[in-house]
């Protein structure tokens, strides 16, 4: 730079159509505004000529292409400054030369106008579901944002893992029912204006289902019924740097980003974290028969993991394996984060069919994955919540297994598998239960109870309400005659499939649900509930609803008034759960408590006695601590997953203080739960008469 | 897209017409920045704007911390609602003052003296 702050990279040197240019920066990839230009940054290991194609913003044709000199790369980088471009009305995307030798990896195709990896932004799909217009003949383009949100003094919340309460949610399906009573139904926007609703329940994390920009024209069938199914989940990236457009009110004026950073800005103010789920396992190119939009155009064999004769593995179910421990692509995923942390201030992530980022570029597992050592030790990652699912659809099974490096936590899928054999009434489920509740010691013993997310439903299979008015799924309306979905749900529709008029069994269903509740926020481990269940909400029985942009989906808030108990219900055990922090302890695992009680003991229906045989269906915890101010504290919980009510003798209260009934799921509304300080008093002190199928919370006065 | 400034008993009024954009955006940004005084009141007369793209609230940004800056205030008048949606889905709002009408925005320039004349 010279003393009055001109930088000589400031003039251009070449020029086309009036268009100039000159060699641009190598670092960093993707684009960035440069004084008086653009910066365009884009690797690949094999291709053999590199042209930028300039979109005015929704042209049906480029602008301009720019082939670039030969002097325009560094190693295998190819980067251009373009000057005086208006960066709203900008697309673009690159062509790439190179063989087309599949079975030597190469898929190279300049026909093809191909995503910018490192996009900021993808035009095409500025709102959901555009209409697509039949031979459009680039439809996605790569696009750049504003990067200056002014964040304020925004501090992430950076709760500790053991006290988030997560909750689960579909962007769209959160509000574009009608009946969520929002201004911006289905957007960032409208998830913001719910801010006061999750703020009432109690969540202090909300995990959104993918963001990541995707194509919800994919798959996409008109069905003979009429209906139409869609990518409606968006397990399918596109682009792992932008955000969804159609999932913002102001996507159309390439203002989603704002969008979601007000959004996140207005969660982190309540006091509440956001987790994004993100893909990173495959992308939305499908197998050898998908579309060339980006990364296949680019660098196949870098980025895609490949057998010897070139076709794709897929440990992802998905037709592709994104080859993450490639060091570029490894790369590449490193800097997503970091981006959706540092620019965006998100929380955490959940990763989808996590276990396939360990595995080596031949899809062999790796004892060491650098990947995830990398994300473990990043420091912008530093305070990131990091959660795998650590399984995959190649048969890599890694829960309590999966390397870890003291940062990664898992989803539990035991402690779901379980939870549900137990509500259910199956036999043999006292001991494994014991595990769940103390944390999956089986499991976690040498690290902490926070590293379990426990959870017994998830957007992936039946809704909780469904899961007792279900024994089998009914997925016609995905339009393949009921093949998709798991058919192992460990479920019981209480005596009738599907809804019903019967008083007993609708109030089974309910009592069931309130069960799942109490349990699972008594659990030590780390909650995620699944949004609408926490009023019933349902599925008709459709166990796999990925496609379905629907009221099957959607939630209906209608059933927040109709189901008005159960909220209340759900709502106070949050709260139970956050008032008491040893429901919460990071290490309970054969740790004595102040003596003479242990921290966690568990009982029958006599008290330091269970029975773990098989026949056994009652279970009985103690919690002995501290509230957060310092106040000795207990809870007790008693489980009776017997048909029949049965008499539990209680352990003595510790510091002979009284124990008081918070919740019993076998009672009406409002005696279901009691607010702190109205919990009730024992009708015998010492015992309690535990209702067929049901849950009791008592807590020391 | 046209742009003028009209000056009477200290304040100054922006009459804004038309669509902001990226294109008339830094065009209207220098010329603003140029006449409008670094210290006093700024009144925007918005309400036959639009359109107002993501560069457009950009600048709208810039001129009030401009203004803000050198201790005055700047007003927005008549902003219609489709853009206010806009301005408060993508968190603009809170830095902007919004009032409905042009006599509204007097007064509430007039508060805003007060208040800092009032200041200790």
């Amino acid at each position: 730079m010279t003393s009055n702050g001109v930088r000589m990279d400031r003039y251009p040197t070449h020029s086309i159509k009036g268009v100039k240019f000159r060699a641009g920066h190598a670092l960093p990839f993707g684009t960035s505004l440069i004084p008086g230009g653009v910066n365009f940054s884009v690797y690949s290991n094999h291709a053999t000529a590199c042209t930028l194609v300039l979109f005015e913003k929704g042209a049906r044709e480029p602008r301009l292409e720019i082939p670039l000199p030969e002097a325009f790369r560094t190693g295998n980088v190819w980067s251009i400054t373009v000057f005086d471009l208006d960066i709203e009305m900008l697309e673009y995307g690159y062509r790439m030369e190179g063989p087309f030798q599949p079975e030597r990896g190469h898929r190279f195709d300049s026909s093809k106008v191909l995503l910018d990896p490192y996009a900021r932004a993808v035009g095409g799909r500025d709102r959901w579901l555009t209409p697509q217009e039949p031979g459009t003949p680039y439809p996605f383009r790569s696009s750049m944002l504003f990067e200056d949100f002014d964040w304020e003094d925004d501090i992430p919340p950076d709760l500790p893992m053991e006290d988030l309460v997560i909750y689960e949610t579909h962007v769209r399906g959160f509000t574009r029912h009608s009946s969520s009573g929002v201004r911006a139904p289905g957007t960032f926007a409208g998830l913001k204006e719910k801010i006061p609703y999750l703020k009432a329940l109690g969540v202090n994390c909300v995990e959104l289902m993918p963001i990541f920009e995707f194509d919800e024209w994919e798959h996409s069938r008109r069905l003979p019924d009429g209906s139409l199914t869609v990518n409606y989940w968006g397990y399918s990236t596109m682009a792992f740097f932008a955000p969804k457009a159609g999932y913002a009110a102001t996507g159309h004026m390439g203002m989603q980003a704002d969008e979601l950073k007000t959004l996140v800005k207005a969660l982190h103010a309540e006091g509440i974290e956001v987790i994004l789920d993100v893909v990173f396992n495959h992308t939305n190119e499908g197998n050898e028969l998908g579309p060339t939009l980006s990364f296949r155009g680019l660098d196949n064999k870098t980025y895609y993991m490949l057998t010897p004769d070139g076709r794709y593995y897929n440990f992802s179910g998905c037709g592709n394996t994104l080859n993450c421990n490639n060091p570029v692509v490894r790369s590449m995923v490193l800097d997503c984060l970091r981006y959706w942390v540092a620019e965006y201030h998100i929380d955490g992530f959940r990763f989808d069919l996590a276990a396939i980022l360990n595995r080596d570029q031949n899809g062999a597992p790796l004892t060491n994955p650098p990947l995830l050592e990398t994300l473990a030790f990043d420091p912008i990652l530093g305070r990131t919540k990091l959660i795998a699912e650590a399984w995959d659809p190649g048969g890599l099974y890694q829960v309590g297994s999966f390397p870890n490096y003291g940062r990664w936590a898992e989803w539990n899928g035991p402690y779901r598998d379980t939870l549900r054999r137990f509500l259910t009434g199956e036999e043999g489920q006292v001991a494994p239960m014991t595990q769940r509740v103390e944390g999956s010691p089986d499991l976690y013993w040498w690290r902490a109870t926070n590293a379990s997310i426990n959870f017994i439903t998830s957007h992936d299979g039946f809704t909780l309400y469904d899961l007792f008015a279900y024994s089998q799924k009914h997925n016609l309306a995905n339009g393949e005659d009921n093949r998709d979905g798991e058919n192992n749900n460990i479920s019981w529709n209480c005596g009738f499939e599907g809804e019903t008029n019967d008083p007993e069994i609708n109030a089974l269903r309910l009592r069931l649900v309130r069960n799942a509740y109490a349990i699972l926020m008594t659990s030590q481990g780390v909650p995620l509930i699944v949004a609408g269940d926490e009023f019933g909400r349902t599925q008709k029985g459709n166990n796999n609803a990925y496609c379905q942009d629907n009221e099957i989906s959607w939630l209906d808030w209608t059933l927040a008034e109709k189901n008005a108990d159960l909220l209340r219900f759900v709502r106070g055990m949050i709260h139970l759960r956050r008032d008491h922090p040893i429901l919460r302890k990071r290490t309970v695992y054969g740790r004595g408590g102040g003596a003479p009680y242990p921290q966690l003991s568990f009982h029958g229906t006599r008290p330091w006695y269970l029975d773990r045989s098989g026949y056994n269906r009652v279970l009985a915890w103690m919690l002995e601590g501290e509230t957060a101010d310092g106040t000795p504290d207990a809870v007790y919980v008693a489980v009776n997953m017997y048909w029949d009510g049965l008499q539990f003798v209680l352990p003595a209260c510790p510091g002979n203080r009284e124990w008081r009934v918070a919740a019993n799921t076998s009672l009406p509304s409002p005696q279901d739960f009691r607010e702190p300080g109205t919990e009730t008093p024992l009708e015998t002190p010492g015992e309690i008469i535990v209702g067929p199928r049901s849950v009791m919370v008592l807590v020391s006065t | 897209m046209s742009c003028s400034v009209t000056s009477e008993n200290g304040i100054a009024t922006v009459t804004l017409t038309g669509e902001i954009d990226g294109q008339s955006a830094p065009s209207i940004q220098d010329e603003l920045l140029k006449v409008l005084p670094g210290e006093g009141k700024v009144l925007v007369d918005f309400s036959r704007v639009t359109f107002l793209s993501s560069a457009g609230l950009r600048l709208l940004l810039v001129l009030t911390r401009a203004v803000r800056g050198g201790g005055g205030t700047l007003v927005l008048a008549g902003v219609i609602d489709p853009i206010r949606e806009v301005m408060e889905q993508t968190g603009f709002l809170t830095h902007l003052t919004l009032v409905p009408t042009l006599s509204d925005g007097l007064a509430e320039l007039d508060a805003a003296s007060a208040a800092q004349g009032h200041a200790p």
